[in-house]
């Protein structure tokens, strides 16, 4: 790949490529994938794989249709698209959700920008935001665990007529309704862990971005100020898996440590935002979407400077 | 100074000329724009009290307004119903329903007079379910073949008939919310319901 | 008389008000969740277009150059108004669905555009084509986009449903549905038009 990678000086050349990096992200994702399905049951499996194999056909198509080499598919963006979309989905969508969902992140999300590299938000949560507006019913169907006596529909735990109280255990281990790959937390612990370790990411966004909610949760909590219950709202939503696998996607986050604290910040501030004002139950989606179109500004005025410049 | 009285006096002549041409149309249109207006209230004014109930309908005004109306059964000065207004802001507009009740709160029938809601989610208080399709309407008028028109009204409001308008709640015995839709709905059920309690809990006044 | 042809043809095609020349599309953007509403705002826009673009042309002598903003927006609104109450009186139904947007046709770009830049140099007749053709060219593209926004999102056509059991796409009939299907119709067209000229 001779592709032009754009970071803050100093450059030095490592071994890691684009397709290294991509298929360790979809390594650590297998774990949670495996907690999705054990949790869902089989139904789960379905949707992750019609999402996969959407984006890999779209993007295959894409390539075609553009005059690339289509087997640049195997990169293993596209696979890493799908399998972070089907995360997002709810376990029992029938299987034209993750279908539409794959072309429309793939089409939408990165394709029109022109491919890897140039697309403005993360593809994945294009994909999901639009099926949210489109088919909210769908999307905000929920199925319990499998080892509950009521299969379907029960409200996730950030939805603010839920019934069923939830405890810490329950929300760690992943024994509630949610999204496929948001419930079991401990599985995306080992993700994130093994992603740091490889230093695919930093701690930066995830740090910045969990912190952040946890605060303004804890300040302007349901039971009055500084009484917020922090650690539910970390806990419940999807913040731990945008927090570690879809803030941090390279494309679209900032190049700066700064920058990266900044883009965090920024996400947290507007997830706890929707969580306590807005109409939607989750903001995760859209706060990280909303901060993707800041990264530009974040990025020029986090410039770092050049070693030994005084300023005039 | 002369090219500006020139310019005032032409600015002034396209004026004169422009406003004498909407006086004219608005002279033209005035009848006939109010007679839309009260034909739309007028249809629904019958359409939320059945005749059964009450044939004369006589509005009662507080200083100019019509506040309510008051449905009377023939020459009987008994008050049979009454049909109000019901104003709440929804998700994105405010809902305007006209609602005929009978005296003992039991609403005869609500039509939604104007909203301005989601497309496909709350506006969905006014959606008729129909099976006329794109295709069935080309059959028939190449075919010639007419289907009679079933009367149908919107689902959604069509659950409130019958039930009492001071015990209307959302739940699964009672009124449907639409699904994802639960703002909209929220606001036309509790507009009916405050409304009219205040109107029956005002009754012997 | 090939000039003519042109004068009409161009607003349709190679200098579409709303793909090619982008104006106006605030009343795109906002009336073209429907067929029907895309129609009505369509004939209504061409309406005004036509009588401005005729009166105009007709006192271009008659104005002077440094009042003519003033005396245009004035002829526009004259029958801006004309059509609101016409609308009022005989189309109740669509005359609440299109509701601001009628009295905006005042400011639509194109109208004034066409205006400043046509009738105001150019005699009747060609002023009158030149107003076809851009008022049926903002028709079309009217109900090219309230066509698709339509059928993805309600799944109808002219408020009859299209088929059995398709689940409408909520997004198209939302305001960014309206932004999605302008950018990627102008992608497209801008794509051809390149392919084209490039062979």
């Amino acid at each position: 790949m001779n592709k032009l990678t754009v970071s803050p000086s100093p450059h030095i050349k490592s071994s890691q490529t684009t397709k290294k990096i991509m298929w360790t992200v979809v390594i650590a994702l297998i774990p949670v994938g495996m907690a999705g399905v054990y949790i869902f049951g089989i139904s789960s499996l379905n949707v992750m794989v019609f999402s996969v194999l959407s984006c890999i056909f779209t993007e295959a198509l894409f390539l075609k249709f553009r005059n690339r080499d289509p087997r640049a598919v195997l990169d293993g963006s596209a696979i890493l698209t799908g399998l972070l979309l089907a995360y997002n989905l709810p376990p029992s969508t029938p299987f034209w959700i993750p279908v539409i969902g794959g072309a429309v992140s793939i089409i939408l999300g990165k394709q029109i920008f022109g491919g890897l590299g140039q697309n403005i938000f993360n593809p994945a949560l294009v994909g999901r935001a639009f099926l949210q507006i489109s088919w909210p019913v769908y999307m905000t169907t929920w199925k319990n665990p499998r080892w509950w006596p009521d299969a379907i529909s029960s409200a996730t735990p950030l939805a603010k007529e839920a019934g069923p109280h939830f405890t810490y255990m329950d929300l760690f281990l992943g024994n509630r309704a949610g999204c496929i790959g948001e419930v079991c937390v401990i599985a995306l612990i080992i993700g994130a862990l093994f992603l740091l370790v490889t230093k695919i990411i930093s701690l930066h966004i995830p740090l910045s971005f969990i912190g952040t909610v946890g605060i303004i949760t804890w300040i302007f909590g349901k039971d009055g100020f500084f009484k917020g219950d922090f650690i539910f709202n970390i806990l419940a939503g999807g913040i731990i898996l945008g927090a570690f696998f879809m803030a941090t996607d390279y494309v679209t986050s900032p190049l700066t440590k700064k920058g990266k604290i900044i883009f965090g910040i920024g996400c947290g501030v507007l997830t706890a935002i929707i969580r306590l004002r807005g109409s939607y139950p989750e903001g995760v989606c859209y706060s990280i979407l909303f901060m993707n179109a800041a990264v530009p500004i974040i990025d020029r005025f986090t410039k770092t400077k050049k070693y030994g410049l005084i300023k005039k | 100074m002369k090219i500006i009285l020139k310019f005032a006096f032409i600015l002034f002549l396209v004026n004169l000329i422009a406003a004498s041409i909407l006086a004219v149309t608005y002279n033209f249109t005035k009848s006939r724009i109010e007679k839309q207006e009260n034909l739309i209230k007028e249809e629904a004014l019958k359409q939320v009290m059945p005749e059964k109930i009450g044939d004369r309908i006589e509005p009662v005004k507080k200083d100019g307004i019509i506040k309510y109306w008051k449905a009377f059964k023939g020459d009987n000065k008994q008050v049979q119903g009454y049909i109000y207004i019901a104003k709440k802001y929804g998700y994105s507009s405010v809902i305007e329903t006209m609602v005929g009740i009978k005296k003992d709160g039991t609403i005869t029938g609500v039509r939604v007079l104007s909203q301005n809601e989601t497309p496909g989610l709350g506006a969905k208080i006014i959606e008729i379910l129909s099976d006329k399709t794109l295709f069935s309407s080309l059959k028939q008028i190449f075919t010639k073949e007419r289907r009679p028109e079933k009367a149908i009204s919107p689902y959604f409001t069509e659950q409130f008939t019958n039930r009492n308008v001071k015990e209307l709640e959302l739940s699964m015995g009672g009124i449907h919310a639409i699904t994802g839709a639960t703002i909209s709905s929220m606001a036309v059920l509790n507009s009916i319901k405050s409304d009219g309690s205040k109107i029956l809990d005002n009754q012997n006044e | 008389m090939k000039k003519l042809l042109k004068e009409f043809f161009k607003g349709i095609g190679s200098e579409n008000p709303t793909f090619r020349l982008v104006l106006g599309l605030c009343p795109t953007l906002a009336v073209s969740t429907s067929v029907i509403n895309g129609l009505g705002m369509g004939v209504a826009a061409t309406f005004v277009l036509l009588g401005s673009n005729i009166i105009i042309s007709l006192l271009r002598k008659f104005i002077p150059d440094q009042i003519r903003i003033p005396c245009f927006i004035m002829i526009i609104a004259t029958f801006v108004t004309i059509v609101e109450l016409t609308m009022k009186a005989y189309a109740p139904e669509l005359s609440k669905a299109l509701g601001i947007f009628v009295p905006l046709i005042v400011v639509n770009c194109i109208v004034l555009g066409r205006a400043e830049a046509f009738a105001c140099k150019q005699g009747v007749f060609s002023s009158m084509l030149d107003a076809l053709g851009m008022g049926i060219g903002f028709t079309l593209a009217l109900l090219l986009i309230s066509g698709i926004r339509e059928m993805l999102g309600n799944g109808t056509l002219f408020g009859l449903l299209i088929a059995k059991g398709f689940e409408p796409v909520l997004y198209m009939v939302l305001a960014p549905g309206a932004l999605l299907v302008i950018g990627l119709l102008i992608g497209g067209i801008n794509f051809l038009a390149r392919r084209r000229s490039a062979t």
